[in-house]
């Protein structure tokens, strides 16, 4: 699961940040090291910046550097309450058809990236995380 | 008598420059890091027979650098090497705090850790046992209120212990020296061949901590790469750290700049166990009711827009009253000068020159003092971040970053600390576009432009062709961006990684602070260029004098004579000679002069007008006479007024502006912001005034 996944107020453990270069480094330094607990706290609108409490303090990150921190569950995250706001039930249903899916859930988000549609220049400072390539190539 | 240099350093928000200031009282001065604009502000104390110089790095969060304040405050530990560093810890946040502390203690210069803001770790019932921590972490540790002076006393000990010789040497033989953090056996057989090896030059590892520098290669660190350089064995160091940094990763399964982080934190999580108690469950509860509000995904953006209209309207609300005092000023120093001095040369110079010309600059310092004052709170309080929170979606639209909120509303205080404030930027590319962008903000120079053109063209709805225009500006600046960000600024979206502080009380010194640096950067630019400039701009309009006694002029008005005086001095005709350039724009030579010497300073068109259309002394925007001259000019329509307004917003911003871009991201972009925005300032408005005059417009 990646942090990106998490609803709000949902509870996790991270088990390893993907994105490569400065980024996942300064990740790391900001305290998303393996076994480090957090929370979702909220999120902007349209899938906008994330505030994460991580380590005892509140960071903002967005939704693409949340996509690169790979996470577990901690507690049952179609109970965060997210799931009991606005669009409810379409959260519920993705939530759902995810866990169903499997390893394939991460094709599901991936229109949410602008990068990915645009398509241009893949060779920026980010890393790249495997699927994203995968992507690229279907 | 010796003198100790120590390095205040710590995360941003761990109240580092209110400890700075209760450690220096208010004997510190200010002054600019070799080579950027970031502030070094440096402060000396004479204690006994030592005197103690201060020095308040900026912000950091980890030594491998991310944005340019890090790297500045790097190079100067790395290269200054001071005798002592204080590294402030917030101590409601002192896992990620900590994290910065072992890497300083990797350094070989003695490390103080200040527990800062312990009253508010004991309000939020988190307890430190100091004295345990400190044996952990091998490390003098002073519990520390900033905003209170509590423990200065007691740095004050720490920092003679920590440069004592005798002490040291002591502490030495007893072993308990200061500890640093250890690896594991894997990564510290990696640290140490690596240690091995740059100890090969001697040059090289007198010059630098050399396990501090192991251990940076392994994190993958770009400077330490860069610093490698220096070292006589280049080649064969950068192999073996490819080799290692290899194996890390194979034997990890993940990037071995990841690792260390792990074992830091996992190092310090030991620390805190021990003994960091936290009695009642971590606290956000006030910071995170007025959240719930504020960030909401509805109402953060409406509520970030309320904020911004409520600043300005309590900016121009209560500047009005000291600027209209300014102005009274300056027009009994006016008269003053005038009765001493009667009708000479000297007088001219002195009354329509340098008091016209720096006095209109002056007159908006209350109203910028008030915007940034406002301003400074907001930033203050912990709530820019929540205003990028609300922004970045929109910006991230324009391919601004959500960052580049704080340096644009301060545009329209002035772009001069609008532009130095884009440095917290990390990514260079976002930095160069916020830069480039900050000029169409209207900023508080080119207000009253804007006031006496609205005001004397549109009487009755002056207000909204201010709102109309400054709301351009932002549409300018948003379109702007986003052409830049698809053509020469192309890139990757840079990351938005930035801690949510919680809110914290601003402090009346603290405001002050920063009012005074904004504002005397302002100062500073009214006393020197915008002065040159007031000179220049009376000499061109007074020289040649028009030849006295010449036939006709007899029995004219002393407004017609002085007009004619004009247009015969040297920026009548040049406004002659390149009225070509501005007719298709609908501007007449006088909005053409106006807009020449406006270019080293926005309000100087104000003067120039004045002058231009009536000898005015103690022209401004609100003056009668210069309106009604104005307004019965047949060549001006409100039409043409509007497209000078755009004009104005849109053309290169005044030289101090100027100056300041050139100095944060060099020549080639200054000169391309230059002709770019002249350019687009041309066409725009020709294309406007085209298009209105095919509608009967003009």
């Amino acid at each position: 699961m990646r942090l990106s996944d998490a609803p709000n107020g949902a509870s996790f453990l991270v088990t390893a940040v993907t994105l490569g270069s400065e980024v996942g480094k300064r990740l790391a330094d900001m305290g998303f090291t393996n076994g480090a607990e957090g929370a979702v706290v909220r999120s902007g609108f349209f899938n906008g910046v994330i505030q994460v409490r991580i380590r005892g303090y509140d960071i903002l990150i967005r939704h693409y550097e949340a996509a690169g921190i790979e996470v577990e569950p901690v507690g049952d995250w179609s109970a965060a309450h997210d799931a009991h706001q606005w669009f409810a039930g379409h959260r519920r249903a993705q939530l759902a058809r995810e866990a169903r899916l499997g390893q394939l859930h991460h094709q599901h988000h991936h229109h949410h990236h602008p990068r990915q549609q645009n398509g241009h220049n893949q060779h920026g400072h980010y890393g790249h995380h495997d699927h994203t390539k995968g992507e690229e190539q279907a | 008598m010796k003198t100790i240099r120590i390095a205040l350093a710590g995360n941003p928000n761990a109240g580092k420059t209110t400890l700075f200031n209760a450690l220096t009282g208010a004997h510190h001065k200010v002054g600019n890091y070799p080579g950027v604009t970031v502030e070094k502000r440096e402060g000396e104390v004479q204690r006994g027979k030592t005197t103690y110089r201060f020095i308040d790095l900026p912000g950091i969060y980890s030594l491998t650098a991310y944005s340019i304040d890090e790297v500045v405050a790097r190079d100067f530990i790395l290269d200054e090497k001071p005798d002592v560093i204080i590294d402030v810890l917030d101590s409601t946040n002192l896992e990620r705090n900590m994290y910065l502390c072992l890497q300083f203690q990797e350094l070989g210069i003695p490390v103080i850790g200040a527990l800062n803001m312990s009253d508010e770790a004991a309000a939020k019932g988190i307890r430190i046992d100091d004295a345990l921590l400190s044996k952990t972490l091998g490390l003098p540790l002073v519990k520390t209120v900033g905003s209170k002076s509590t423990g200065i006393d007691a740095l004050f000990c720490a920092i003679d212990d920590a440069t004592d010789d005798a002490a040291i040497a002591k502490s030495d033989a007893s072993d308990s020296a200061q500890k640093r953090i250890t690896y594991g056996t894997e990564v510290e057989e990696k640290i140490a061949a690596i240690e091995k090896m740059l100890d090969s030059d001697a040059a090289f590892a007198q010059k630098y901590p050399v396990r501090f520098l192991a251990v940076k290669l392994l994190e993958k660190d770009a400077d330490a790469h860069k610093r490698l350089e220096e070292h006589s064995d280049v080649s064969s160091i950068n192999a073996a750290v490819r080799k290692a940094t290899a194996w890390l990763d194979a034997h990890f399964a993940r990037d071995s700049q990841v690792v260390i982080s792990e074992q830091r934190y996992g190092y310090i999580r030991g620390a805190v166990k021990e003994s960091v108690v936290i009695e009642t469950q971590s606290d956000f509860s006030l910071t995170e009711k007025i959240d719930s509000v504020i960030m909401n995904r509805f109402l953060s953006l409406p509520i970030f827009l309320l904020i911004l209209w409520g600043v300005f309207k309590i900016t121009f609300a209560l500047g009005e009253y000291p600027m209209g005092w300014l102005e009274t000023a300056f027009g009994f120093l006016s008269d003053a000068v005038t009765n001493v001095l009667g009708d000479t040369l000297l007088q001219s110079l002195i009354v329509d020159g340098i008091i016209a010309g720096v006095g209109g600059v002056f007159s908006f310092i209350p109203q910028v003092v008030i915007l940034f004052v406002l301003l400074s709170i907001l930033e203050d309080t912990g709530y820019m971040s929540r205003a990028a929170f609300a922004t970045d979606k929109i910006l991230h639209a324009f391919g601004l970053h959500g960052q580049s909120i704080f340096p644009l509303m301060l545009g329209f205080g002035c772009a001069v600390p609008a532009v130095m404030a884009s440095r917290t930027l990390k990514n260079p590319k976002d930095r160069i576009l916020t830069i480039l962008v900050t000029p169409f903000i209207t900023c508080g120079a080119k207000l009253p432009v804007h006031i006496l053109l609205a005001g004397t063209f549109f009487p009755g709805n002056a207000a909204n062709m201010l709102m109309l225009i400054y709301l351009l500006g932002v549409i300018f600046a948003l379109v702007i961006a986003k052409l830049h960000k698809s053509t020469i600024l192309r890139g990757e979206p840079t990351p938005f990684v930035m801690e949510l502080p919680p809110y914290r009380a601003p402090t009346a010194l603290g405001i002050w602070w920063h009012v005074w640096e904004k504002t005397s950067q302002y100062v500073k630019k009214a006393g020197t260029i915008i002065l040159a400039c007031a000179v220049v701009v009376w000499a061109i309009t007074t020289f040649p004098q028009y030849p006295s006694g010449e036939g006709d002029m007899t029995d004219a008005t002393e407004v017609q004579a002085t007009q004619a005086a004009l247009e015969y001095s040297y920026a009548g005709r040049a406004g002659k000679a390149i009225e070509a350039v501005f007719k298709p724009l609908g501007f007449n030579w006088r909005l053409a002069v106006a807009t020449i010497t406006g270019f080293p300073a926005k309000e100087v068109v104000v003067s120039t007008l004045g002058i231009l259309y009536k000898v005015g002394t103690e022209e401004d925007e609100e003056s009668e006479g210069l309106r009604e001259a104005f307004a019965s000019d047949p060549t001006m329509s409100p039409f043409v007024a509007f497209i000078f307004m755009l004009f104005t917003m849109i053309i290169p911003p005044c030289f101090a502006a100027l100056a300041t871009i050139k100095a944060e991201i060099g020549w080639k972009w200054l000169a391309f912001e230059f002709v770019f925005l002249l350019a687009l300032g041309w066409l725009v408005c020709f294309a406007v005034f085209q298009l209105g005059a095919l509608g009967g417009l003009a």
